[in-house]
């Protein structure tokens, strides 16, 4: 066998080749020749002279976190913000419908400034413990509640998280009892369901976010079990939440077709779901109002356009004009902490509507029949229903 | 026959590993030198990098990158919370320049509509102006420009009809008050304006009004003073109302002329370390009034707090707002600039008029605007009076 051999050239050649390579391959990895680099340079220098020539040393984490909001506005994003790292954690508990805390909504009340708690969170350790709502906290540890402000109220209770909180409390009767409260994170449904009469089902959706897919199509199985021959979908008030969450129940009501369209800010469609060939065989009634927006609206209009295009008659949807947004958003983390939201992609409806564009009042979903009245809204869906369930 | 070295694989592998290693080091070492990395700088860079790469890549709508970097710079800026910093973009900078070096660029005119007639009219020919040398007067009306007619046009039109035509000429048909018409040819450049000027009043009154103190007002207000005491003014006003400050060696240099040796300016960093100005022994032995008002800042308050401080003169006027930071101007090098406060300074009673909030005039006088300068009337009284 014949050693190879090379010459010098060669020798040379290949390791200052492999010399820039490897010089070429590192500065690609620290974003040199990306193109935002020169844009973030220019910062930087401007940052360094601050530093070294402002009169006062300079805090610059706080110089940056108001440089990322000023950017986050810029982009004119109606649902763009930027988030300190306390905010970030928060909406991801939020997302997965978590909370941290005793689980209490509350209220001052007007003359001796202490709380009354006007709801528990279903599953909350409030509740748990037996709090209920028109209950006055009249201590927080021994703290007089009518002396404190929402702060340092927030303060002492996530300062015991892990234990607990003792309450002194009076009932609405004036009787005082103590209260321990857990102090913990806990999760809340984001869906509520019940059978009302006449074989009618409700489902309230609160929110889309996690796991609101999974616990409405329980609530349909378990609706339909008990003999549901029509169901309202409540999903006045709903902020919205994931896509994944508003197609999957899509993907249980509607049979085979498009239920879900991305595109970039050109119209330019990127992606498509679609729905499979099972689907629910009764009458539904959506239930909006202007408080219902973005996954919320959204699941609103896909049934009322599949109703249209089907020119039957098994879907209404009932209440007032949503709100009209169209544009999904991600939520980046940063390497030092906090995150951007920011919207991501634009989604259009199967027949290719934005619920974002146009004029104010051409935005969102109008209902199929408009009924302002808070208190009928209900009331409205459940006639609507009996009449389609007799009409069968 | 020469011979030629042969390298076995083994050498090859080794070498291009050196070539490796080498590369590697090089491209951190040029990282480290040339952006500190791992400095606090660097760290906040790096978040920054961060965002604008989410924005650039995932956004849906679309973004105007130099735009973004540019409101990004000044929100930087902005951020100090510190009113005399600030962030000029390529195009501000440049017109900073011209303003801190007291240098206009154009013909030199102050136009306005005349309202009788509805034509555009020279309000103000500035002194040593394109316009002056070209035999322009007030109350001249600019009928046509570059053979346009100018009674459809706004001022401001008019203003960027002349500035169009930078480095060159422009030519004007203008009726004077009496009604002839006249042709002119107008240069149309940049000129140096003269941030001083000065009059002798009556009884040997020296009158010095110092507009600004940038480029040229130091040497001005010396040749100013010495032109003054030749004529024989017996004491002088100086007017700094309306002065917005300027340059710290400028005022300096009046102030040496002015006051005999000692102390003249002190400038503190944040932990109070000194760096002082001193005065020489010459100085200049009048009775001096200074008119002061809230529109006199930073030198011009200065000006006026020494004087006062050092008994060397009466102060008359509204009482300034105080402005005690000194700035530096910063080009950047992708363009623009930054206003930076980089100092605070003290008078030599080691006084922060930032944290007093300005100088109280000695007398104070207010004016009301439109009528007779009464400021300027009680500064020669108190003139007597010294």
């Amino acid at each position: 066998m014949t050693k190879r051999s090379y010459s010098r050239k060669f020798v040379i050649g290949s390791s200052v080749i492999s010399a820039l390579a490897m010089l070429w391959l590192v500065l690609f990895c620290l974003g040199v020749f990306n193109p935002v680099w020169g844009e973030v340079q220019q910062l930087q220098r401007a940052r360094e002279i601050i530093n070294r020539h402002y009169m006062e040393p300079i805090d610059e984490a706080a110089l940056t976190e108001k440089l990322l909001i000023t950017m986050v506005e810029f982009l004119e994003d109606e649902w763009a913000t930027y988030l300190t790292q306390a905010e970030y954690e928060e909406i991801q508990r939020r997302n997965e419908n978590r909370f941290q805390g005793i689980g209490t909504r509350s209220v001052r009340d007007e003359y001796t400034n202490e709380w009354i708690v006007s709801e528990t969170m279903p599953g909350s350790p409030a509740e748990e413990a037996g709090l209920r709502s028109g209950d006055t906290i009249v201590t927080i540890e021994g703290i007089s509640t009518g002396l404190q402000t929402d702060q340092e109220r927030a303060e002492i209770i996530s300062s015991n998280y892990g234990g607990s909180v003792n309450l002194e409390v009076r009932d609405l009767a004036g009787e005082m009892r103590t209260v321990v409260v857990e102090v913990r994170a806990f999760d809340v449904n984001p869906v509520a369901f019940e059978m009302l009469e006449d074989n009618i089902g409700y489902v309230r959706i609160y929110n889309f976010r996690r796991p609101s897919g999974r616990e409405t199509i329980a609530a349909i199985e378990t609706l339909q079990e008990e003999g549901a021959e029509g169901i309202v979908f409540d999903v006045r008030n709903n902020p919205g939440g994931g896509v994944n969450e508003v197609t999957q129940v899509l993907d249980r009501l509607l049979p085979e077709g498009e239920i879900f369209v991305y595109a970039d800010y050109a119209g330019q469609e990127t992606e498509i779901i679609y729905s499979d060939t099972e689907y629910l065989d009764m009458p539904i009634v959506v239930l909006i109002n202007e408080n219902s927006a973005s996954a919320a609206e959204y699941f609103a209009a896909v049934l009322q356009e599949f109703n249209q295009k089907m020119e039957c008659d098994t879907i209404t949807i009932v209440g007032v004009q949503t709100t009209g947004k169209g544009r999904s958003q991600q939520t980046h983390s940063l390497p030092r902490g906090g995150a951007i939201r920011l919207s991501t992609a634009r989604y259009l409806t199967p027949r290719r509507r934005d619920l974002q564009e146009g004029e104010r009042e051409e935005r969102g979903v109008r209902p199929d029949v408009k009924e302002a009245d808070e208190d009928f809204q209900l009331e409205k869906a459940i006639q609507i229903l009996i009449g389609k369930l007799i009409l069968s | 026959m020469e011979h030629n070295k042969r390298y076995s694989t083994t050498s090859l592998i080794v070498c291009v590993a050196i070539g490796v290693l080498a590369g590697f080091v090089l491209s951190l070492f040029w990282f480290r030198e040339v952006h500190g990395i791992g400095t606090p700088a660097w760290e906040e860079a790096k978040q920054l990098q961060e965002v604008r790469e989410i924005i650039s890549y995932s956004y849906v709508g679309k973004v105007d990158e130099t735009a973004l970097t540019e409101l990004a710079l000044a929100a930087t800026v902005a951020a100090l919370e510190d009113p005399w910093s600030f962030y000029l973009n390529q195009e501000q900078y440049e017109a900073h320049l011209n303003s801190i070096g007291n240098r206009q660029q154009g013909i030199g005119i102050y136009l306005e509509r005349d309202e009788e007639t509805n034509e555009v009219t020279v309000l103000e020919v500035m002194p040593g102006s394109p316009a002056e040398e070209a035999g322009l007067q007030p109350r001249d009306s600019i009928v046509m420009l570059e053979g346009q007619p100018t009674a459809p046009l706004e001022t401001d039109e008019v203003r960027e009809l002349i500035g169009a035509n930078y480095g060159g000429t422009v030519t004007l048909e203008v009726r004077n008050p009496a009604g002839e018409m006249r042709t002119v040819v107008v240069e149309v450049r940049a000129f140096d304006v003269n941030p001083v000027a000065f009059k002798m009043l009556e009884d040997n009154v020296g009158y010095i009004r110092i507009a600004n103190f940038d480029l040229r007002s130091g040497e001005e207000t010396i040749e100013a003073i010495e032109t003054l005491q030749e004529e024989g003014a017996a004491g002088l006003v100086f007017d700094v109302r309306n002065n917005p400050g300027g340059r710290v060696n400028e005022l300096l240099m009046i102030l040496d002329h002015l006051l005999p040796k000692g102390e003249l300016f002190v400038f503190a960093d944040y932990t109070g370390r000194e760096k002082i100005h001193y005065s020489g022994p010459k100085y200049l032995d009048i009775p001096i009034v200074v008119l002061v008002n809230e529109h006199a800042f930073s030198a011009a308050e200065f000006f006026a707090a020494i004087l006062q401080e050092t008994d060397r003169a009466t102060i008359v006027g509204m009482p300034t707002t105080g402005k005690g930071r000194s700035q530096i101007l910063i080009p950047l090098t992708g363009g623009g600039a930054i206003n930076l406060s980089t100092s605070r300074y003290l008078t030599p009673g080691r006084i922060d008029l930032h944290e007093v909030g300005g100088i109280s005039p000695d007398v104070e006088v207010e004016q009301e605007d439109g009528e007779a300068d009464v400021q300027l009337k009680r500064a020669i009284q108190e003139l007597a009076r010294r």
